[in-house]
Formats: structure tokens, C-alpha cells, sequence
């Protein structure tokens, strides 16, 4: 008894692949061997059958009217398309580009900011007069006239800052204080600079032995 | 070989000369066959529409690499295939959703019961929504087995798996569709009795 229990259990094992003739030659005739004398294993066999034949239908539906309108029309126009680059990877750049575009266009907007903010520095009190002789063509408050135009009723030697760039209020992105020239701190700017840049109330270095 | 594949080797020579009007020939000439390979795998008209165009566009740019001695549509289902395989494994849905909603209209419309008496359409959309219950690589291998007819070693070849590995997923896709089918026809019809346990895929059904 616990034999042929084993023996239906292995079998019906084996019923989801027979049921679609995927057994070997061997393990198939020996399951059509116990589906003939055993009952229980048949039925199972039956059900499995039927649903298997449940899938066929899926297979037989005719698809929507519409489903292939102007089908090869489309296919001839993204060939067209993807002779300038894969057309499979047209939508990808379309979706990449805003992420890629935004942080560079705040980047620029940033970098002008940060330029014009350090020539507005360079305008502090205290700053000699010989760095504005130096770099005139740095001065935009002389080169843009509508910067100039903001000048006029500025304090005299005071920072002025474009009203905005690109829409972004410059006057927002001033340097902090830290950038802001100290009377005893010599200023120390990344850019080529003319050996004047001294504040004039600063002490003289002292001449260095060696 | 038969006609139809001469004529399509012909208008493959015909593109590779650059006629794109052969190109289009042989597009209209199996639109359906690959848009059905897609449609019966995805389920859904318009990735299946989106898929086999894009078959095509990449057989368009294969083409120069095309083996004559193979049938054009060989190659191309191939690639539907494979791309529809593609797209179901990017757009993996959660398991389980579509049967739920698929029961809940069951049971609102006793026409559908798995027992009723049905036309095709019904029993189409039932077993679709027992498909969408199956794993992406359960699914594939049973529509590719089931509907498409294709041989287990054929499926191996075109799924790139080991011809064993199919075996064994068609062995748990019959086993897991029979169980979702049962959980469906439970829903349905004997809700409060004949409740089936999951099939796991390491278990005995027995």
C-alpha cells in the first residue's frame, strides 16, 4: 500500500510535464503505464489537461481591431528617427536632459553670481585705488550700464550687485562675511592679480632674510 | 525552403541595398506574428504594440547581420520574444493585484464564474488574470510552451537557459497556474469550503 503511494506520488510529479508531452520517452510510457490501472492519478491527469486547455483559449483570441492600424507606418518612422541615433534611446535623453540641464544651469548662474560678487568685493572701503586702475575691465559696474545705472545713489566705493542674472536675484548671493576684506588681512585673490592688491591701511610685509 | 521565406530574403537584399520600402514590405508582412508573440506574453495591447515595433527597429539595424540561412521569422520572433521577456522583467507587477481585482468583478458578475457557462472572451480574461499571478520566469515559459507551442528545447534556445531549467519551470508554472485557477474558481463559486493551500515550488501537489 505505501508503495503504490509512493509510486502515485512520483507519478503525479511527473503529470504537469506529461500533460503537455515534455517527459522523456522513458518516465512517459511509465506514467501512461500507472494511468491505466490507477484511477485517482487519471483524475488528476484529467484536471491538469483541462487546464492546460484553459490556456489554449487565451491563444485563440483575435486581437483588437485596431491593434496593428498603421502599424508599419510607425516602425518606418522610428527606423527614420534612429537613423540620427538609437531610436530606442530617444525617450531616454528626453527624460535624462532636464536632470542633467538644471544643476549645470544652476552652476553657471552660481559661477556669474560668485564673479560678480568678487568684483563687487574689490569696491570695499579699504580697498586701494591702484586695484581699480589695475583691472578695469573687471569693473562691470563701469562696463554694464545697467549695472552703472545701479550705482548712482550708491555710497561711494560701497559693493553693487546687479538687481538680477538669469532671473536669480544676485543680491542673494553675496559673499558671506567671511569674503568681506578686513583692514589688517592681506586680500588674497585665485585670479591673476596685479602686486597692488593691498589694502592701504595694512601694515608692509616685512622684508623676508633668505 | 518555402516561398514566403525566399521572398523575405529577397527583401532583406532589397534593404540591405538600401530600399527601406522592402524594409517596409517585410513589416507589414509579419506585424502580426509579432505583435501576437508580444501580446500573448505581456497581456497588454499597447506594450505589445510598443514591443514588436521595436522589434522591428532592431532587426532593422541587426539586418546586416542576418543569417540567410534561417528563416527571417525565426529571427524576428526571437527577438520579440525576448524583448517582450525584457519588458516584463523591467515592469514587474505586484504579484497577486490583477487576481484580486479579477475576483472582485467575479464576484460581482456570476457570468463569470469558472464554472458558468463562458464564452472565449471570459475565459481568456480569467486566465490572464491567473497568469499575471505567475513569476515573470514561470510565466514566459509557460506561454511560450502553452500558447505558443513552442518545444522546451526551442524555448532554451531563445530564452538562452538550460533546456533542464525549462522542464523544471514549465513543471511549476502548470502546478501554480492549476493552484491559481482553483483559488479563482474558489472566489467564485465555493467560498465558504474546498479551500486549496499554495503550491509552493519545491512541494509535493500530491
Amino acid at each position: 500500500m505505501r508503495l503504490l503511494k509512493d509510486t502515485c506520488r512520483s507519478i503525479r510529479d511527473l503529470l504537469p510535464l506529461h500533460v503537455g508531452g515534455d517527459l522523456d520517452p522513458g518516465p512517459a510510457r511509465r506514467v501512461d503505464e500507472h494511468l491505466h490501472h490507477c484511477l485517482s492519478c487519471f483524475r488528476e491527469f484529467r484536471e491538469l489537461a483541462a487546464m492546460r486547455q484553459r490556456l489554449v483559449v487565451l491563444g485563440e483570441q483575435q486581437p483588437p481591431a485596431a491593434a496593428l492600424d498603421h502599424f508599419t507606418e510607425e516602425v518606418m518612422a522610428r527606423i527614420a528617427l534612429g537613423e540620427r541615433g538609437p531610436a530606442a534611446e530617444l525617450p531616454n535623453v528626453r527624460r535624462t536632459r532636464p536632470s542633467v540641464m538644471v544643476p549645470l544651469a544652476a552652476a553657471a548662474t552660481l559661477m556669474v553670481g560668485v564673479m560678480l560678487g568678487y568684483v563687487a568685493q574689490t569696491r570695499a572701503p579699504g580697498v586701494s585705488p591702484a586695484l581699480e586702475s589695475a583691472a578695469p575691465s573687471h569693473d562691470l559696474t563701469v562696463a554694464d550700464p545697467i549695472i552703472h545705472s545701479e550705482v548712482r545713489g550708491s555710497p561711494v566705493g560701497s559693493p553693487v550687485m546687479p538687481p538680477a542674472v538669469h532671473g536669480m536675484d544676485l543680491r542673494r548671493l553675496r559673499l558671506n562675511d567671511r569674503l568681506q576684506p578686513e583692514p589688517n588681512r592681506q586680500l588674497r585673490l585665485r585670479s591673476p592679480a596685479p602686486p597692488e592688491l593691498v589694502p592701504t591701511d595694512a601694515p608692509q610685509p616685512a622684508p623676508q632674510d633668505g | 525552403m518555402s516561398a514566403p521565406t525566399r521572398d523575405d530574403h529577397e527583401l532583406i537584399r532589397a534593404c540591405l541595398e538600401g530600399n527601406q520600402e522592402a524594409f517596409a514590405s517585410l513589416v507589414h508582412r509579419h506585424e502580426q506574428r509579432s505583435y501576437w508573440a508580444a501580446y500573448k506574453i505581456l497581456g497588454d495591447a499597447e506594450a505589445a504594440r510598443d514591443v514588436a515595433q521595436e522589434a522591428f527597429v532592431r532587426v532593422w539595424r541587426a539586418l546586416d547581420r542576418f543569417d540567410f540561412s534561417m528563416a527571417f521569422s525565426t529571427w524576428l520572433y526571437r527577438i520579440t520574444v525576448n524583448l517582450a521577456i525584457d519588458h516584463l522583467r523591467r515592469n514587474r507587477r505586484h504579484r497577486g493585484a490583477d487576481l484580486d481585482l479579477f475576483r472582485e468583478s467575479v464576484a460581482d458578475d456570476s457570468s463569470i464564474s469558472p464554472d458558468a457557462p463562458q464564452d472565449g472572451r471570459e475565459v481568456a480574461k480569467a486566465v490572464r488574470a491567473v497568469l499575471e499571478t505567475l513569476d515573470e520566469k514561470y510565466r514566459t515559459v509557460l506561454i511560450l510552451r502553452d500558447l505558443e507551442g513552442l518545444s522546451s528545447k526551442q524555448i532554451a534556445d531563445i530564452t538562452g537557459i538550460a533546456h533542464a531549467t525549462v522542464r523544471w519551470r514549465l513543471h511549476i508554472a502548470r502546478k501554480q497556474f492549476r493552484e491559481g485557477w482553483e483559488r479563482l474558481e474558489n472566489r467564485s463559486t465555493r467560498p465558504a469550503h474546498r479551500r486549496t493551500s499554495t503550491v509552493r515550488s519545491d512541494t509535493d501537489p500530491s
